[in-house]
Formats: structure tokens, sequence, C-alpha cells
């Protein structure tokens, strides 16, 4: 302690370690929060479905996605990444995930949403195991913090099938 | 200097001119508390400034208690507001003012850091008195005997 520089050195230190405390215990207070979110995801259409000349199929899809996801803010919330994903299962693949939709939720004004719309990333098959195939919809959504731990989440939904000729 | 523009670039403009402005006031505060330590020094009556005589020991050691307790009580504060307001940034703001307030009061050689000066003996006072003796024509009789 005994120059400027010294002193401002040593203040500079401890403030900054003092920082990265402070976002330890920012990104731990996270846990206390237990959200409680909802969706729900509604097939409104097969716009068409098509075995692909590379012998894939494909499906287009449009959706009604609906979801109360505002308890899953915090403090320490940047923002919440959510996607959909159709999981099925095949001969050649015990689980399938193909992402369907995404977004990014800023802020928890925006989290109560409804949405209309067709799939922004195409729903292909690895072969042609589609046809009158049922899959489950969920919905994912990663919290990403400020400072800290991110969480990762999904709602389940099950019960959608897809029709048995092409279309 | 150039280094620290081409750090700015990074940020959009917005952040850019806040973080232009908090770096100016850091610079003024800072440049402003030198000045001051100094010119006080010139009114009071004794020799010291702040060049010649650097903190004294009972400064420094209750200069680093100051550090260390301030920075805490800052960080607990700005954590239990930023906690209960809900409002990370308002954690930030709270924090930094705290660690620049920290910074006025402790880093610049204020003069009541300097109450109690160690006082070096003058160099014509060495010359008038002469250095003790070793007594080793004592230890010397104690060995033989």
């Amino acid at each position: 302690m005994h120059s400027f520089g010294y002193r401002l050195n040593v203040l500079l230190t401890f403030a900054v370690t003092i920082l990265a405390l402070m976002c330890a215990m920012a990104s731990l207070s996270d846990n206390l929060n237990t959200p409680s979110p909802s969706a729900e995801i509604q097939i409104m259409n097969i716009n068409w479905f098509q075995k692909q000349p590379q012998g894939n199929d494909e499906v287009s899809l449009t959706m009604n996605i609906s979801a109360d996801l505002q308890s899953l803010f915090t403090w320490n919330t940047k923002q919440v990444f959510i996607f959909v994903a159709a999981e099925y299962e095949t001969p050649k693949n015990s689980l399938n995930q193909v992402s369907l939709w995404d977004a990014i939720i800023p802020a928890k004004e925006h989290a109560k949403f409804w949405i209309h719309t067709s799939n922004k990333y195409r729903f292909v098959d690895q072969g042609n195991n589609l046809r009158g195939k049922e899959f489950n919809l969920t919905l994912h959504w990663h919290v990403m913090p400020k400072t800290g731990k991110m969480f990762a989440n999904k709602i389940v939904m099950t019960g959608y099938s897809l029709p048995e000729e092409y279309r | 200097m150039g280094l620290f523009n081409y750090i700015l670039l990074l940020y959009e403009p917005q952040r850019r001119a806040g973080i232009i402005m908090l770096v100016n006031v850091m610079i003024i505060l800072v440049d402003s508390s030198l000045l001051l330590t100094s010119t006080f020094r010139h009114l009071s009556p004794s020799l010291h400034s702040s060049r010649c005589f650097p903190m004294d020991w009972q400064g420094q050691k209750f200069v680093e208690q100051i550090m260390q307790i301030s920075l805490l009580v800052f960080a607990v504060i700005a954590l239990v507001a930023g906690y209960v307001l809900g409002s990370f940034h308002l954690m930030m703001l709270v924090y930094a003012g705290g660690v620049t307030l920290t910074t006025l009061i402790t880093v610049p050689n204020w003069p009541f850091f300097n109450r109690n000066p160690l006082n070096w003996l003058d160099p014509n006072e060495v010359e008038k008195h002469h250095k003790p003796q070793v007594a080793v024509s004592l230890k010397k009789k104690a060995t033989q005997k």
C-alpha cells in the first residue's frame, strides 16, 4: 500500500474478484426460481407430403403454436431460445428428432404468445418411413443467463400422426 | 490510445458513447483528486509532500481495511438491490459507483492517512553522534574463562 499505483492495482484486482463472486451468486439465485411453463401445438394442415427424388420423405405442415413461458424469466435471464422438434421412431433409427421451428424470446413481455406458421425448417426423413407415422412434438427451451449456468428443459406433446398416403 | 479505439469499435455506437463518457469521468476524478492532495499539502505548514512522504504505516493499514470493507459492503448492497428490484443492470451500476467511490477515498495520498509520519534522522545529526561500538572485547573475555 506504499504507492498510488500499488493501491490502484490492489483495489482493481479485489474489485474484479468480488465482481466474479457476485456473478456466481447471481447465477446460483436462478435455482430459487421454480418455472411453470405451458404450451400447446395444433397441426392446422398438412400442406404437402411427397417423396423426394433422392428417396426421402418430406412433409410441410402448418402449425399453431401457443405458449406461456413467462415463469422461465429471472433477473439474470438474457433471452430464452425455444424450438419445436418432431420425434418419431423408424426401423433404422430408434429416435429421430427433426427441428421444425425456433425463435428467440428476448424479454418476459414476449414470452406469452401464439403463432400460426408453417415449418421454418424442412421436415425430411432418412428414408421413406413417414406414411402413417405417429410422432411427438416437443417444445424445447434454453434459458440463457446474463452470467452463469444455462438451463434447458422441454414439454412433450403426443398424439400427432401423418397421413397414410402421399399428397 | 490506438488500442483503446480499436477495442471501442467492438461495441455499438450507443455503448461507445457511454464508455467514452465513463472513461473521461474517471480521468477527471482521478486527476482532480491527485491535484487536491498536492494543493492541500502546500497549504499545510509542515514539510510533507506526497512525493517525498508516501503514506505512513498506520495509514496504509487503515487504507487496506477501508478498501476491503468498502468493496465488500458495496458488493452486498448491489447484489441485494439487484435481486430485490429484479434488475441486473442496477446491480452493475451500484457496484461500479461503489468501486469509483472507494477509489477516490483510498487510492490518492490524502493527508489524513499521513498523521503518524516516520521521523527519519537528518543526515547532519548522524555525524554528531558516534555509532555504538560492538562489545567484542567482553565476549572474548567470557569464552576464555
